[in-house]
């Protein structure tokens, strides 16, 4: 059984297919190899990227080194594999979003304890080098996972432990004939590691690195040249396929603080939207409140 | 035991079936894996076939069949079809020990072509047996907001014997 992972993962968002799905894979496995963390065998879904003649639900397990050629083979418009179990699974894809199929995002699952790079900076920037993107984002994973995480149920204590007083709640009926309790829910539309939906599957993630494509600044409220021009970026760099910025040494942690008011700017800047933490507070607290001890401070 | 012969896998389930009570209700479902080894070969695989089968049939039957949903037995990656959702089937002797699989079954329901709004996957596990730690562990999955299912698959996990 998995606990949620607190490592470093990677999101790609592309506004259109990449030209070659074989590509994007060989880069994934280079990179991976480069960090001796390619599994020697992996479990493909035949259902992801597969034309209708071909999908199932058999998982085909295979060694590593042939995916690429099964790719090629197939034609496949995504891929999804899977090694490992439990706190040693790794699971990276690349989805089309199965009714719209205009946005496909590129991704990954990495547990605790599996082998795997915790930078990914050098392969999302030869990706959307040669694939034009949305953007591109890397991040902890439990941190956006806590404050992107809309479920009011039991389950948000079990996660992230007592759950802030001032969010708003709502419920809604659980579907279909099968009597359940409602779904409940919180309004986490102002948390400063909050995701906002740019398309169907894709979303902006406000992380200390991100990269900014092409087809990104359609969602922005702000332009290319505002963004370059803002102050307080510790590293930007514009490139013909992405605009890079960095605001924060260390993928951020918490929403309270430097960091929270960091990722506020942040939400300012690129979709006029303000921040507050905790929620309902209408400001952003200098003291680390709530979340799993993981992600406090060091006392130091 | 029950035998293979009453069930052809590529076969649709004819109207009979679906109203043959005594055929499908009183078959002993938890029981269908013992025993584990038929005439020195593992009968595992056909028993969880039956086993899954069976559940699907009783349970479309005591509500989903009046609400409006349609059987597919030998879809792809769901079992129930209605206006609003796809609902996959699954029953489990052991559900904690059942992450995997079940994941994988999230994931292929997740990855559809051109589904309805709703995708359920609708677990029927053995009276009295764990399952905290499944619903944990596939929540997490499942929840994640940036992950490969964005909380798009709902996830009923509840005790089941054919006789209610």
């Amino acid at each position: 059984m998995t606990s949620i992972s607190n490592r470093v993962h990677f999101s790609i968002g592309f506004a259109n297919l990449p030209s070659s799905v074989r590509d994007v894979w060989d880069t994934l496995i280079m990179f991976l190899i480069a960090h001796d963390a390619l599994p020697k065998n992996l479990n493909l879904s035949q259902m992801v990227g597969h034309p209708e003649d071909l999908k199932s639900e058999q998982i085909l397990k295979l060694p590593s080194t042939n995916v690429g050629d099964l790719i090629s083979s197939r034609n496949l418009s995504g891929f999804k594999v899977y090694a490992g179990k439990s706190a040693k699974a790794t699971d990276y894809y690349l989805l089309d979003y199965r009714s719209s199929r205009n946005d496909y995002k590129l991704g990954c699952l990495i547990e605790n304890e599996a082998k795997a790079p915790s930078d990914w900076a050098l392969f999302i920037e030869e990706v959307i080098a040669k694939h034009v993107c949305i953007g591109a984002w890397q991040y902890i994973n439990s941190y956006q996972f806590w404050q992107g995480d809309k479920t009011g149920d039991r389950f948000y204590e079990t996660r992230w432990g007592k759950m802030p007083s001032g969010y708003r709640t709502w419920t809604e009926p659980f579907p279909g004939p099968i009597p359940q309790p409602d779904r409940v829910f919180i309004d986490i539309s102002l948390n400063p590691g909050r995701f906002k939906q740019l398309t169907s599957i894709v979303s902006f993630v406000p992380t200390a690195e991100m990269w900014l494509g092409p087809h990104f600044w359609q969602y922005a409220k702000c332009t290319k040249e505002e963004a370059l021009a803002a102050d307080f970026f510790i590293e930007k760099r514009a490139t013909p396929h992405f605009l890079y910025l960095k605001c924060w040494p260390e993928p951020f942690t918490r929403p309270d603080g430097e960091q929270g008011r960091m990722q506020q700017r942040l939400w300012k800047l690129f979709f006029h939207e303000d921040c507050e933490w905790p929620p309902g507070s209408g400001t952003i607290c200098d003291e680390p409140m709530y979340g799993p001890p993981e992600l406090m401070p060091d006392p130091d | 035991m029950i035998s293979l012969i009453q069930f052809d896998h590529s076969a649709k389930p004819s109207k009979r079936l679906y109203s043959a009570p005594s055929l499908v209700l009183e078959a002993p479902l938890w029981e269908i894996d013992v025993p584990a080894i038929v005439d020195n070969e593992p009968a595992i695989p056909h028993n969880y076939w039956i086993r899954g089968l069976l559940g699907e049939l009783a349970i479309y039957k005591r509500f989903y069949k009046n609400a409006g949903y349609t059987h597919f037995p030998t879809a792809q990656a769901f079992d129930l079809k209605s206006v609003a959702e796809y609902v996959q089937i699954k029953t489990l002797k052991n559900p904690d020990g059942a992450y995997n699989a079940m994941k994988n079954a999230v994931d292929a329901l997740a990855d559809l072509p051109n589904p309805p709004s709703g995708l359920k996957l609708h677990i029927l596990k053995k009276p009295g047996s764990g399952s905290d730690q499944l619903e944990t562990a596939l929540r997490n999955y499942i929840d994640d907001p940036n992950g490969s299912i964005l909380g798009r698959v709902q996830l009923i996990i509840q005790e089941f014997e054919l006789v209610p």
